[in-house]
């Protein structure tokens, strides 16, 4: 796809998962490292439900979703979706036991014409979600790796 | 013999973790278990030995769709044993945090997790590819409840503004006038709402509730009142525990709640409904006439009407609390701790929410008690299904199944707030 991306004012990253539970707590470290490295990102956390992506992203044409995952793949697997590979797999992502999950969300802003032009979900498969505890080795390892693939991408996107 | 199993292993479009089993011998129901998985989460036990200033952050912890009413029934209780009484235009702005929580919970409910039964849809995804003007309304529905949430409460999730007294910051009537603006687009999306839901087909099933809510007298209720009963119960909540308790039971993790020697009862949108019908802003009056409700409603598949209804109560109250604000010289009301047990109870969006809290003269909790809707409705919801598979036995097993499935969808249950653990006491001579 294309690369679409004038300004950092046009790209928002969203992180779902709670920081307290574990390796949900994933897209938050990507977060904020992200920050370090790329101030002026606009970054959204702490949404009440997946229904709140639908305005979350709205107005900014570029999208970046963190999440934990849980896949059956290995610990720390990054899981990397675009919006145009067709529906998420329903039990990859989720966001809450709350109403809808992620994939829905998703599919339910392409139904109402409510995606953003580009929707990128990266996932990171969890070893555990107990509370209190920190990020597990493989998932720290695996968060700085996404963290080096977005600054790549995000630079990438908007070169071109 | 024949013997025929129903079994949901996962239930969809509820909040929380939960199972359904049903067993049918001889054309006679054997036995129905709503199975509760999710796991305990210790709340009332994480609170004793905290300051009882920390709790409203700690207990809207247990709900994200429901954590007003949780910081509600909290600072009642421990504004009961200081002696204070928050008045004027900080209880409306509490009033108003709570209509924003009614608003996004019932929305939330009606739109993406109910109607889609009575539309024939396994889901909203699926409800949207052919309404998806009216899924849209939901949505901005859904916002205007969120958006009020967020400029009282502090954030979306988890509101961290509310303190015992009052809140930590209160806002300007123009922040609030911002909220008037959508809330006056959103009174006409919830008349648009209950037209809707009152089109759908009801099956034709009627049961004879005992129905418990919150009365006051002079408002329909959400922070304050007695606790009534359809059948004449009429008490102080102080008085909860003499006559209502909680059972365990092997197959749920969330306690089962009984009026003591009388049985399962029914709290949530149908009981406050038909306890309160009278207290409704006159355009829910309204409306709920046109929409043919009855007093009382006693078919649970309606309750998505009643809680239309209530969407545009609320709605409706929040835009007159806003027109009438002034912001109070102080966000709270100045307190000293001392030593006692106070009591909670508010209106959730799914009923009655009853605290109880100890602290001792420097505010340390001692003691902490939570009852929430969803286990007090537990017992009604399985003796729901068993009624309703008994006269429905003739229907084919998916049909069936799907009508379970959505009657136990009728009373909106959260099951990641009823989760207890068991309390295990041990008795030595």
């Amino acid at each position: 796809m294309c690369a679409i991306l004038h300004g950092l004012d046009e790209l928002v990253i969203i992180v779902l998962g709670s920081p307290f539970r574990g390796d949900d707590g994933v897209g938050k470290e990507i977060a904020q490292r992200l920050r370090n490295r790329m101030p002026g990102c606009h970054i959204r956390a702490g949404l009440e439900d997946s229904l709140a992506l639908l305005n979350a992203w709205e107005g900014f044409p570029v999208a970046i979703v963190l999440d934990a995952a849980v896949s059956g793949s290995p610990p720390g697997t990054i899981h990397r979706i675009e919006s145009g590979d067709g529906p998420l797999p329903k039990d990859l992502a989720r966001c809450s036991s709350h109403g809808l999950g992620l994939a829905e969300a998703v599919e339910l802003a392409k139904t109402l014409g409510r995606l953003p032009q580009r929707l990128i979900i990266y996932a990171i498969e969890a070893a555990g979600f107990q509370a209190g505890a920190g990020l597990s080795s493989e998932v720290t390892v695996s968060a700085q790796k996404v963290v080096e693939k977005l600054v790549q991408e995000i630079a990438h996107m908007q070169k071109t | 013999m024949t013997r025929k199993t129903i079994k949901v292993d996962y239930l969809a479009r509820v909040e929380g973790e939960g199972a359904l089993h049903i067993s049918i011998k001889d054309s006679r129901v054997e036995d129905v278990r709503l199975e509760i998985f999710e796991p305990p989460r210790f709340f009332e036990a994480l609170l004793r030995g905290r300051a009882f200033t920390e709790t409203p952050d700690i207990v809207a912890r247990i709900c994200g769709i429901c954590p007003v009413a949780y910081q509600m029934s909290a600072v009642h209780a421990f504004e009961q044993i200081l002696g204070l009484r928050v008045s004027g235009a900080l209880r409306n702005l509490r009033r108003l945090l709570y209509c924003g929580e009614w608003i996004e919970s019932h929305v939330l409910h009606i739109y993406m997790l109910h109607a889609p039964d009575f539309l024939g849809y396994p889901g909203a995804i699926e409800m949207a590819k052919d309404y998806p003007a009216i899924v849209e309304r939901g949505l901005q529905l859904k916002k205007a409840g969120n958006d009020i949430v967020r400029v009282l409460g502090g954030r979306e999730i988890h509101p961290i503004n509310v303190k015992v007294g009052g809140f930590y910051k209160v806002p300007t009537r123009r922040e609030l006038g911002a909220l008037g603006e959508t809330l006056k687009r959103a009174r006409e999306a919830a008349i648009d709402t209950v037209r809707w839901v009152a089109g759908f087909d009801f099956p034709d099933f009627e049961r004879d509730y005992e129905f418990v809510a919150l009365r006051h007298g002079e408002e329909y209720p959400m922070n304050e009142g007695r606790i009534v009963s359809s059948a004449g119960l009429d008490i102080g909540i102080a008085d909860y525990e003499t006559h209502f308790e909680e059972r365990q039971v092997p197959h749920s993790t969330a306690l089962h709640s009984a009026i003591r020697d009388r049985g399962p009862y029914l709290v949530g949108p149908m009981a406050r409904f038909n306890l309160n019908t009278a207290l409704l802003a006159p355009i829910a009056r309204e409306l709920a006439d046109e929409a043919g409700l009855k007093t009382p409603c006693r078919n649970p598949f309606q309750s998505i009407i009643v809680r239309a209804i209530e969407v545009l109560h609320a709605v409706d109250e929040a835009l007159e609390l806003i027109e009438t604000y002034e912001r109070p010289a102080s966000p709270a009301v100045s307190l000293e701790p001392r030593a006692g047990t106070g009591f909670g109870c508010t209106e959730a969006p799914r009923g009655l929410l009853y605290h109880r809290f100890q602290i001792d003269d420097t505010g340390t909790i001692l003691t902490a008690k939570i009852v929430p809707p969803t286990s007090q409705n537990q017992s009604m919801i399985e003796a729901d299904l068993r009624n309703f598979v008994t006269h429905h036995m003739d229907l084919p097993d998916d049909e069936l199944q799907w009508q379970c499935e959505q009657s136990i969808r009728n009373y909106d249950p959260c099951i990641s707030c009823a989760t207890h653990f068991l309390k295990l006491t041990v008795e030595r001579n």
